[in-house]
């Protein structure tokens, strides 16, 4: 077997994958809605709230149209607005913390105060606020939940600049005359680009849910536009005549919600691993005298998770 | 031989220790077999990696489950390894006790002192509480805690590192055990404060009739102390003799270049160390050859083979094909100056230290200002071209951070720093740029200091990029080129930091700092965590990159024997002062300052005959805490000449003869200088100014 294979079998293994394939089969099936999506979701097809069978697979919602078209086209609002609110989030949120975690002194004091005064409010409640003042629809939904989550990103790189700042190659890149950004930029980021990239992950299931709940309320998409949330808000009604018409957008939320999280973490294991592996290429390292030493090469795949 | 007398204590027979890793068993511990005898000291020396740790946690079953342990371990004539639990934790308590590296972190910190010695007792020898404490009291007397009394009540975080160590020592005695195994037990330990605890040691185990297994990798601790050293290299015993015979005459290669290799004080320095060439092997690797071979000068053919552990000399044993004469004896004797050329005095002032001070403020929610860390306080010297002057001084003395303060990496308090008449302190960071293409720093930590997410070309292109010397293409061949110049050769270049080790991560940092082919580079304990087979590398390296480049260092360390080689003029701080500046042959030949003597007096040298017969005048106590130092001389709490001139006035640096100045009442001038216009001092004191607290 090659290397290349070999690698490639490893990480069928790794549980990460399988997490990380389903939310990938999610966002494909969105994006090829049109492609696979059996009818128009917005046309009535067929009879109202006809059970799952071979014509409908997910069955008809109380308007007669096909659910699993509905769910398939749903997607691209959902994901692509829970998309988008995390690229407003991290985008702002990252530098943010760069700043306030490196430069310190008042715009650090500034950034995170205002960050702990937007923290006080639940996500929800800011988003909600933040559509009263911008206006209904789909856009400011999604900008809505982007300002909202910044804080989770200004902490979480806070946090991690704080902690980076203090290694001794920060130090050394100091010695030889990096200037500030390009500390940030070249030797910080790429150590804390971990950690971030967990929470960019965790923060798209909670972008999902917090932009469902908005589109449920109403604060969105307007009918007949097919979305996950506002689609369970329009069959709730129904619920006792058919469960299906709203049970398969609520199972597509949750589904895609619980791959979200748990892709983060699974990411952080596998990352962690990989870390680990590379360590002991140094044998001296790895046979050090310590108690640590032998623990940490002991410590096999099944033991690292946290 | 000591163990052939009576039966063993312990008996060790071909242990393995295997640790499963992704990629294949690591073979830490192979094929180790010795005895200890009652009442016998055992050394294991070797460096990070040998096993001599992975030995010991196997005697007491303390190693991960996950460890494949085979062979035979006996304890009184009882095994070890199928011993069931309950047992199991009456020999860990009761009969074999164990002593730590780190005394904080193997202190439980919130209980006392007392607590958690008493707990030992009561457990295993079901004594009250009320003689537990009695006996508590009595132990920490013993191990020389004065007031023990209200030491019981005292928290692990209220004693200085010396005193938990202290602690750790009455704890492993408390059940008068058998045998201690004591692991690294003076390396976290300042070198005034690690003779006041091999002294304990020596005493207590004496008394007590305790056999101790005293594992280091420093060669000179375990001198004075053991009756048998073993050396162990690549998880096997290479060499096993009673410790004069070792020391005389080793017998291994590895055990006879490791002595070769060591910077000790009582012999003649030379400017290029002995070293080991190459690292010790890697361990994932099976292995059927002598470990040694690839860095033995000897190594011949038959070296493919592994030579069995055989007795060369009665009582002495090695693994090795050969025999190795004995070495010439060694002429030179401690503090004889040798004859060399002065250095040269006409260089230029490089770098010139004008009355730094570094004090940090220490936050705390109470309004009342504390007062300040005064981590320096007052330092002033000049180091000229092409040499280097040794900053001397224990933890705490304020050397690192006057360092970082030279560098404009902390900012200072009060003083100037000047670089060849450049004034370079109070500037911006940013208009310091255009200094750090001349002042250059080697890091201590060679893990910490290479960005973990960057190649090791990159890291070394990165100066020259940063400062527009190369780009791109150039950047690399350049960065390439310096590699080889401190010895990594091309195929290293792709490498991340995380695939060397430390010896080869500690050159990359220097081929980082030359890169800019700098004036002058301060080296901040550059060899610190290293082995000291690859420490002799690391120093000679240092010391041909100067002579090539010109360079002028200022070479920090706790460790005088690598001062001393390093140097041409030497100041010793204490406390954030400086106690005494001169040049080598005077400080450590005729050092006037009592600290400086008691220094030098500290240092372990690798020879049990000096080391027993050696008078010591340990320094009692530690050093006092910077934000609070005694009033008048700040080493007024540990001298031992010390009158009440000492606690009224703050003794001043005075000239007492050529360079040589000392910050003590007691040190006199010398007479009026015979040359009437004396020549420029090599490395000269400005007058020491300072502002009375």
């Amino acid at each position: 077997m090659t290397a290349g294979l070999r690698r490639a079998a490893a990480f069928l293994r790794r549980p990460g994958t399988l997490v990380g394939l389903i939310l990938l089969a999610l966002i494909l099936a969105s994006i090829l809605a049109p492609v696979i999506a059996p009818d128009d979701p917005e046309d009535l097809v067929a009879t109202k709230l006809m059970p799952p069978s071979g014509a409908h697979l997910m069955g008809t919602d109380q308007l007669g149209r096909d659910v699993l078209s509905r769910v398939l086209y749903g997607g691209r609002y959902t994901l692509l607005s829970a998309a988008v609110a995390v690229l407003i989030a991290a985008g702002a949120g990252i530098p943010l913390g760069l700043i306030a975690g490196y430069v310190r002194a008042w715009p650090a004091a500034l950034i995170m105060r205002v960050m702990d005064v937007m923290l006080a409010f639940p996500g929800l409640l800011l988003a909600l606020v933040i559509v009263t003042i911008v206006g209904q629809g789909l856009p400011s939904v999604t900008v809505a939940i982007g300002i909202a989550f910044i804080p989770i990103f200004v902490r979480l790189v806070y946090g991690a600049v704080l902690s980076a700042r203090g290694a001794d190659y920060v130090l050394a890149a100091r010695l030889i005359g990096c200037s500030p950004g390009r500390i940030v930029v070249r030797h910080i980021l790429p150590n804390i680009s971990g950690q971030i990239i967990v929470v960019v992950s965790s923060a798209f299931g909670w972008a999902i849910l917090t932009g469902t709940v908005l589109n449920f309320l109403g604060f969105g998409v307007q009918p007949p536009t097919p979305e996950w949330g506002a689609d369970l808000a329009a069959s709730k009604d129904w619920l006792s005549q058919g469960w299906w018409a709203c049970t398969f957008p609520g199972l597509a939320i949750a589904i895609a919600i619980l791959a979200a999280n748990y892709f983060g973490d699974a990411w952080a294991v596998g990352s962690g691993r990989r870390w680990r592996r590379r360590r002991s290429a140094s044998p001296a390292l790895e046979a050090s005298t310590s108690l640590v030493g032998p623990a940490a090469v002991a410590a096999s795949p099944e033991e690292a998770r946290p | 031989m000591i163990s052939g007398q009576r039966p063993p204590l312990l008996s060790v027979r071909d242990l393995r220790v295997a640790f499963p890793t992704p990629s294949g068993p690591l073979l830490a511990v192979d094929g180790v077999s010795f005895d200890i005898a009652p009442r016998e000291v055992l050394g294991v020396v070797g460096e990070s990696g040998s096993g001599k740790s992975v030995t010991a946690l196997s005697l007491m079953r303390l190693l991960p489950e996950s460890a494949r342990v085979d062979g035979a371990i006996a304890f009184n004539g009882v095994d070890v390894l199928g011993m069931p639990g309950a047992e199991l934790q009456r020999l860990r308590g009761k009969h074999v006790s164990m002593i730590f590296q780190d005394p904080r972190t193997s202190l439980n910190p919130v209980r006392t002192v007392g607590a958690q010695l008493e707990e030992t007792m009561r457990t295993h020898l079901g004594v009250s509480r009320r003689a537990a404490r009695e006996r508590a009291a009595e132990l920490l007397g013993e191990v020389g805690i004065p007031d023990p009394r209200r030491h019981l009540d005292v928290y692990p975080h209220e004693l200085s590192g010396g005193m938990c160590q202290r602690v750790m020592i009455a704890m492993a005695l408390s059940c008068e055990p058998q045998l201690v195994l004591a692991d690294e037990p003076t390396t976290a330990l300042d070198v005034s404060v690690q003779a006041q605890i091999l002294e304990l040691l020596r005493t207590v185990i004496a008394r007590h009739g305790t056999a101790l297994m005293m594992i280091t990798h420093d060669l000179s601790v375990v001198a004075g102390l053991a009756d048998r050293v073993a050396v162990m290299y690549a998880g096997e015993i290479v060499e096993l003799a009673p410790s004069e015979r070792l020391f005389a005459h080793p017998r291994h290669p590895y055990t006879a270049s490791l002595l070769d290799c060591i910077t000790r004080l009582d012999d003649v320095r030379t400017d290029t160390l002995p070293a080991i060439p190459g690292a010790p092997p890697d361990l994932s690797k099976p292995r059927s050859s002598c470990p040694f071979a690839p860095r033995c000068s000897l190594a011949q053919p038959v070296c493919a083979e592994r030579p069995p552990l055989a007795e060369k000399a009665p009582g002495h044993a090695a693994a090795c094909f050969f025999d190795i004469p004995a070495p010439a004896p060694r002429a030179v004797v401690a503090g004889t100056p040798e004859p060399e050329a002065a250095p040269d005095d006409s260089a230029g002032v490089v770098l010139d230290v004008r009355d730094l001070e570094v004090h940090f403020k220490r936050g705390g929610l109470s309004l009342r200002a504390r007062p300040p860390v005064r981590a320096v306080d007052g330092v002033s010297f000049e180091v000229r071209r092409g040499e280097t002057l040794g900053l001397v001084g224990e933890s705490g003395s304020g050397k690192s951070t006057a360092a970082r303060a030279i560098l404009q990496l902390v900012p200072l308090t009060r003083g100037e720093v000047r670089l060849d008449d450049e004034t370079i302190s109070g500037k911006r960071e940013r208009a310091l740029k255009p200094t750090k293409r001349r002042l250059q720093m080697v890091l201590q930590d060679p893990y910490g200091s290479l960005d973990p997410r960057m190649s090791i070309v990159e890291i070394v292109a990165e100066p020259l990029i940063v400062h527009d010397v190369a780009r791109g293409r150039e950047a690399t061949r350049r960065a390439t080129e310096l590699l080889e110049i401190v010895g990594l050769p091309a195929h290293f270049a792709d490498r991340m930091p995380d695939e060397l080790s430390g010896g080869q991560r500690q050159r990359v940092n220097i081929a980082r700092a030359i890169a800019l082919n700098p004036e002058c580079i301060v080296a901040d304990e550059p060899t610190s965590a290293l082995d000291v087979s690859v420490r002799a590398q690391i120093l000679n390296l240092l010391r041909d990159i100067q002579l090539r480049n010109k360079l002028t260092y200022l070479f920090i360390s706790h460790d005088l024997g690598v001062v001393r080689h390093m140097s041409d003029h030497v100041a010793v701080m204490y406390l954030g002062r400086l106690v005494e500046i001169g040049d080598r042959e005077t400080i450590f030949g005729a050092p006037q300052h009592p600290y400086t003597r008691a220094l030098l007096e500290a240092v372990p040298v690798p020879d049990p005959v000096v080391e027993r017969s050696r008078r010591r005048t340990p320094l009692t106590g530690e050093v006092p805490s910077a934000a609070n130092p005694p009033q008048g001389c700040n080493f007024n709490t540990r001298c031992p000449f010390v009158f009440d001139r000492c606690f009224e006035e703050d003794p001043s640096l005075i000239r007492i003869g050529g360079t040589h100045l000392s910050a003590c009442h007691l040190a006199a001038p010398q007479q009026v200088e015979m040359n009437p216009e004396p020549a420029v001092p090599a490395t000269s004191v400005a007058d020491h100014r300072r502002t009375e607290s």
